[in-house]
């Protein structure tokens, strides 16, 4: 044993990498949610607005972290070149190009770009393409994760759903959150949606609730993984579980 | 072109951790940072336990996962089967950390001396091989045996518990080894086909 004591407990990722995590479903959930509730329902129209809008700081937020975790910063561009290397790659293609289809999207509402797309297709297939990403966002990070072979908690079919759902939920609640606050939605049409959305969110948090208690029981099974579900649920890190 | 690999003898390995060191010495690395390191483990009950020593190292895998993941193209295999990282690509995203199933990679973060106030010349000068914020691990001594020598680690084992060679030569030291001595690697079930092999320890079962 004497020698482990130098060993050093390895720093692989820590709370920025998990941020971002947190950041990115929230942002691209914004979007995605956003997109298609202002197409369904006009009512949703300032939410769609408010939500587009706020996915882009919160990527750029999320990239930034993302840097920042890096050890060699300056040569971040370096991730790009290899997209069929792994998830890393590609998830770093995927979050560059949603949030710079987010910028145009919001864009193409402000003067003068405005005049570039004033019928509604181009926001349609705009709408579609930063909509298809904004899932991309939310899934790779749970197959980037799936990566690691040895850590069973990880590598599971059910986390690019969980991620997904679980920014689709985030990404409501955002939204409404920041409507609340600003006091945008007092008093006008759209308060009431709110109301309603809210309602819906209880149930994509309850959705999200089940693939988590599945997602757990199928890890307590797995001998290997139940250390880290009962880390999870009992253990040290439950206080961030449950409070999270 | 050889196929290099080690063989490391769990009958004959007295857990001394010298391979740990000449490592050390050899290759400057961080205080924190072990290429090489040997696990202790208790087996049996008091009084017939036993320690058992395992030597860990980077496995040079012949399908290693951290060359699969890497998005920079920092990690490589080399044609003689040693897999190296060019800390001149490496972003140090850690992700082949997290791919890597024997977990003897490294994040080289922050240079620590082993003294607290300054550093030793060799640390000075050996330091300045490492490139801070990139991933580093054990290159099978690379300069060492284009030099024609052999690892630090095998080199410097006192209880000749370690051999380097040729896994494609089916007449050198390590391939009669692996196959008189049943010869096994680590975890075969990732799948990753470790060029490092063990010679079990006949008497104790694991």
């Amino acid at each position: 044993m004497e020698m482990t004591d130098t060993l050093r407990k390895q720093k692989v990722w820590g709370w920025s990498v998990a941020t971002y995590l947190f950041l990115a479903g929230m942002g691209a959930g914004a979007y995605l949610m956003g997109f298609i509730l202002g197409l369904v329902n006009s009512e949703f129209a300032l939410f769609s607005k408010i939500a587009i809008i706020l996915a882009a700081p919160l990527m750029v937020i999320g990239l930034f972290l993302l840097v920042l975790d890096l050890g060699q910063k300056q040569i971040f561009a370096m991730v790009f070149l290899r997209p069929l290397s792994s998830w890393m790659a590609r998830g770093s293609i995927i979050i560059t190009i949603f949030l710079i289809l987010d910028i145009i999207h919001i864009g193409l509402w402000i003067w003068p770009f405005n005049i570039l797309a004033d019928n509604a297709g181009a926001f349609l297939a705009l709408g579609i393409i930063g909509s298809i990403f904004a899932v991309l966002t939310m899934i790779y990070t749970g197959l980037l994760l799936g990566a690691a072979k040895p850590i069973p908690f990880w590598s599971q079919t059910v986390l690019p759903v969980l991620f997904l759902v679980s920014g689709i939920s985030t990404g409501i609640m955002g939204t409404a959150f920041i409507l609340t606050i600003f006091g945008l939605s007092a008093g006008t049409a759209v308060e009431p949606a709110l109301v309603r959305l809210a309602r819906y969110d209880v149930f994509i948090v309850i959705v999200e609730a089940i693939i988590l208690v599945v997602y757990l029981y199928r890890m307590y099974q797995l001998a290997e993984a139940r250390l880290s579900a009962n880390m999870v649920v009992i253990g040290n890190l439950s206080a961030r579980f449950w409070v999270g | 072109m050889p196929r290099y690999g080690l063989v490391i003898d769990l009958k004959r390995c007295i857990g001394c951790d010298a391979c740990s060191i000449a490592c050390k010495a050899e290759n400057a690395t961080s205080r924190g940072i072990m290429w090489n390191r040997v696990l202790k483990y208790e087996t049996g009950k008091y009084p017939d336990s036993r320690l058992n020593f395992l030597p860990i190292t980077c496995m040079h895998c012949e399908d290693p996962e951290c060359v699969k993941v890497c998005p920079t193209g920092a990690s490589t295999k080399r044609e003689d089967g040693i897999v190296v990282i060019d800390s001149d690509k490496c972003v140090g995203c850690r992700y082949c950390m997290i791919a890597c199933p024997y977990a003897t990679r490294y994040f080289f973060d922050e240079l620590r001396s082993y003294y607290p106030e300054h550093m030793t010349p060799y640390e000075k000068e050996g330091y300045q091989k490492h490139k801070l914020g990139t991933v580093q691990k054990c290159d099978m001594c690379q300069s060492r045996v284009e030099r024609g020598l052999q690892p630090a680690c095998v080199e410097v084992c006192p209880a000749e518990a370690r051999f380097f060679g040729d896994l494609d030569d089916p007449d050198s030291e390590v391939s009669r080894l692996i196959r008189e001595r049943e010869g096994f690697v680590l975890n075969p079930e990732f799948g990753t086909k470790p060029s490092v092999y063990y010679l079990p320890k006949d008497e104790v079962k694991k």
